[in-house]
């Protein structure tokens, strides 16, 4: 049995939700609620190589990931 | 308060019981006010030569008090630590630092040598008596729960380990209000995880956040007899050890555990019988079964056994707090009770990713359908489970090519891609056997290239400076081709059932080799004869050596020690003991 996110034949989304965080995801299933689409129906390669050109900070985005250093209290 | 790193609640419990012991090994006995000092002194020189926060620092260390004082000055300075373990081989930390753009090394005086700095700064750790400290300068670092603690590096399938990224948040999940165990102030845990791997996160930063004492093990190898003796001096209460040690230390005797009020094991499948003896000769000992991959921080489920296990295995159990467990279909969705279906986690303990691969961290850590939060990712496992009656996990394997060996995650991918990548290789499969013990074992099958001629003794040798020793085939075939399926592709099942022999009875006791040469030799006979596990007084002969066979291993032999041993000799004294002497004497007349 072939995993959904290994099938070399099938075609796969790229998703992206609010944190700037990527997300494989096979053309079969439904949106999860929380992703956009950013590329939609390619091979599998064509949809890692778009993860690998366009995520570049594996860190959450937001003000803690951003460095600004008015958040939080501190080690 | 709201917890915001590692250290923020580690300074909780400074504050709290300054004076209580949080470290004691056998480089020496700390109390939290000591070790807080400690690292903040260490803390200070890594900011002075420019540690920043996001940054990624290795400690190279064996296990020791000074190791933890380590740690948690890499935090203090905001920056995330890279535990390097020392039984890797050098060319295997070097690639590893190059990945995680390591630019500083932290390591013990003794130890810093070692790491030849190829353009990066090698520290030692402020004892408190360098004149260079200056108090006034604090780490100006504000860590937050996102900020990445350790990079842990596991076997990756396509020939490189991958540096999993795990934050601060992970870690307080696993460790802060955890309902893994009921943690207490006056709890002793045990320090014998290597640091590389995650397993010691429970260890170190569940006492230490807990205001409990570390009892670090001394460093090296350690029986399991000399462990368990070690944890009843110590007045060890909690401790994990991996499934293949837990089986010893079953069968070894757990007089010396009594103590215990929580003993986890896990990291591969545990035998039902043995958890059934821990169970019962231990009556005031809650005995865990943990599961987890290191992509959810060490624990992903928990299995408390309370009374001896009756089914052939013993569940993983229930997700721990802050974390959730799918059971879901090749079509996402999730499979009825009692079906099985691929392991998907959740929550709190997600690692980022892997350093510097979004791809792989894409094909991975993906998006969740049934998150109550919108926009929450599940990490895909690998492996197959199912959901019992009482609503616990039980394991049933994986389908990819991970396996365990001793306790340790390998990718045979990562194995064929370095026996690959070797000169004169042209083609390379691995396969796992299991042995009739049980235990697995890694067989490697390679193809010269054309016109080249390979060496087992020389790929192995080559392969041991690239891989950790738990990633080395037992047994390194040399083969003219690589069977293949209908479908072209390299047919492992016919490899796997390849039949690779253990050392029957012989006339001679077996006797494991001890000089460098007699290693080599074993080995050597080993994968020429394909028979696992030969002594050095074992006869040649007797396990299956032949003529033919002997020619080759001479012609071996005489390539890698430029020697010349007859024929006969071998035949006078057919052992690697005696072909090592002859192999010697030779050396030195020559």
């Amino acid at each position: 049995m072939t995993n959904p996110f290994d099938d070399p034949d099938a075609l796969y989304r790229v998703l992206r939700n609010a944190e700037g965080r990527y997300s494989l995801w096979p053309s079969f299933a439904d949106l999860p609620p929380g992703w956009d689409l950013v590329l939609a129906d390619r091979p599998r390669q064509e949809c890692v190589d778009f993860v690998e050109e366009h995520w570049t900070d594996l860190r959450p985005a937001g003000p803690v990931a951003s460095g600004r250093p008015n958040h939080g209290t501190g080690g | 308060m709201t917890m915001q790193s590692i250290q923020g609640v580690f300074a909780e419990r400074v504050r709290e019981t300054p004076d209580a012991i949080a470290v004691s090994a056998p480089d020496g006995e700390l109390t939290y006010a000591a070790l807080d000092a400690g690292a903040d002194r260490t803390a200070r020189r890594l900011w002075r030569h420019g540690v920043r926060r996001g940054d990624v620092v290795a400690v190279h260390a064996e296990r020791s008090a000074a190791a933890v004082v380590m740690l948690l000055a890499v935090l203090k300075a905001g920056a995330a630590f890279l535990a390097l373990d020392a039984r890797q081989p050098f060319e295997r930390r070097q690639t590893i630092l190059d990945d995680a753009s390591v630019k500083v090394v932290l390591s013990p005086p003794h130890l810093a040598a070692e790491m030849s700095p190829h353009g990066r700064t090698v520290l030692t750790p402020d004892d408190g008596v360098q004149a260079d400290d200056d108090p006034a300068v604090v780490p100006a670092a504000t860590t937050g729960p996102d900020d990445i603690a350790y990079v842990a590096y596991t076997s990756g399938s396509t020939g490189r380990p991958k540096g999993v990224c795990v934050p601060h948040r992970a870690v307080l999940r696993l460790v802060v209000g955890t309902d893994i165990a009921d943690l207490r102030g006056d709890d002793v845990f045990l320090q014998f995880a290597p640091l590389a791997f995650d397993a010691s996160t429970w260890e170190v930063w569940g006492a230490l956040l807990t205001g409990a004492r570390l009892a670090v093990a001394p460093p090296g190898q350690l029986s399991a007899a000399e462990l368990t003796a070690y944890a009843g001096r110590e007045g060890v209460t909690v401790m994990w050890l991996t499934a293949g040690l837990f089986h010893q230390v079953v069968d070894t005797g757990l007089d010396d555990l009594r103590g215990l009020r929580c003993l986890l094991a896990g990291g591969d499948v545990l035998s039902a019988p043995h958890v059934a003896r821990a169970v019962a000769a231990l009556p005031e000992t809650t005995v865990v079964n943990g599961y987890g991959p290191t992509e959810n921080t060490t624990f992903s489920c928990c299995h408390p056994v309370r009374k001896a296990p009756t089914t052939p295995t013993v569940p993983i159990g229930r997700p721990i707090r802050g974390s959730g467990a799918r059971v879901l279909d090749e079509r996402l969705r999730p499979v009825p009770d009692g079906e099985e279906g691929e392991l998907y986690v959740t929550g709190e303990g997600l690692a980022h990713g892997y350093l510097g691969d979004p791809g792989r961290t894409a094909e991975r850590f993906v998006a969740d359908p049934y998150a109550q939060q919108p926009g929450a990712r599940m990490y895909r496992t690998g492996d197959r489970v199912r959901r019992l009656p009482d609503g616990t996990l039980e394991f049933l394997g994986r389908d990819d090519d991970q396996v365990k060996i001793r306790g340790f995650r390998v990718e045979t991918g990562e194995v064929e891609s370095a026996l690959a990548a070797l000169p004169d290789v042209a083609r390379a499969a691995v396969v796992v056997q299991r042995a009739p013990s049980g235990e697995r074992r890694l067989i490697g099958h390679v193809v010269a290239a054309d016109g080249g001629h390979l060496s087992a003794l020389d790929v192995r040798e080559r392969l041991e400076r690239v891989l950790p020793d738990y990633c080395v085939p037992a047994l390194v075939r040399i083969v003219d081709t690589l069977p293949l399926t209908a479908n072209g592709k390299v047919d492992r099942a016919a490899l796997a059932a390849a039949s690779v022999l253990d050392r029957p009875e012989l006339s001679a006791p077996h006797r494991a080799p001890e000089s460098p040469l007699e290693h080599a030799i074993v080995q050597l006979w080993t994968d020429h004869i394909g028979v696992v596990g030969i002594g050095a007084d074992d006869d040649f002969f007797e396990i299956g050596g032949h003529s033919l066979l002997a020619v080759t291993i001479l012609g071996e032999l005489r390539r890698a020690y430029g020697v010349e041993i007859s024929p006969r000799s071998l035949y006078l004294d057919p052992s690697p003991a005696g072909l090592a002497r002859a192999v010697a004497e030779a050396r030195s007349r020559s």
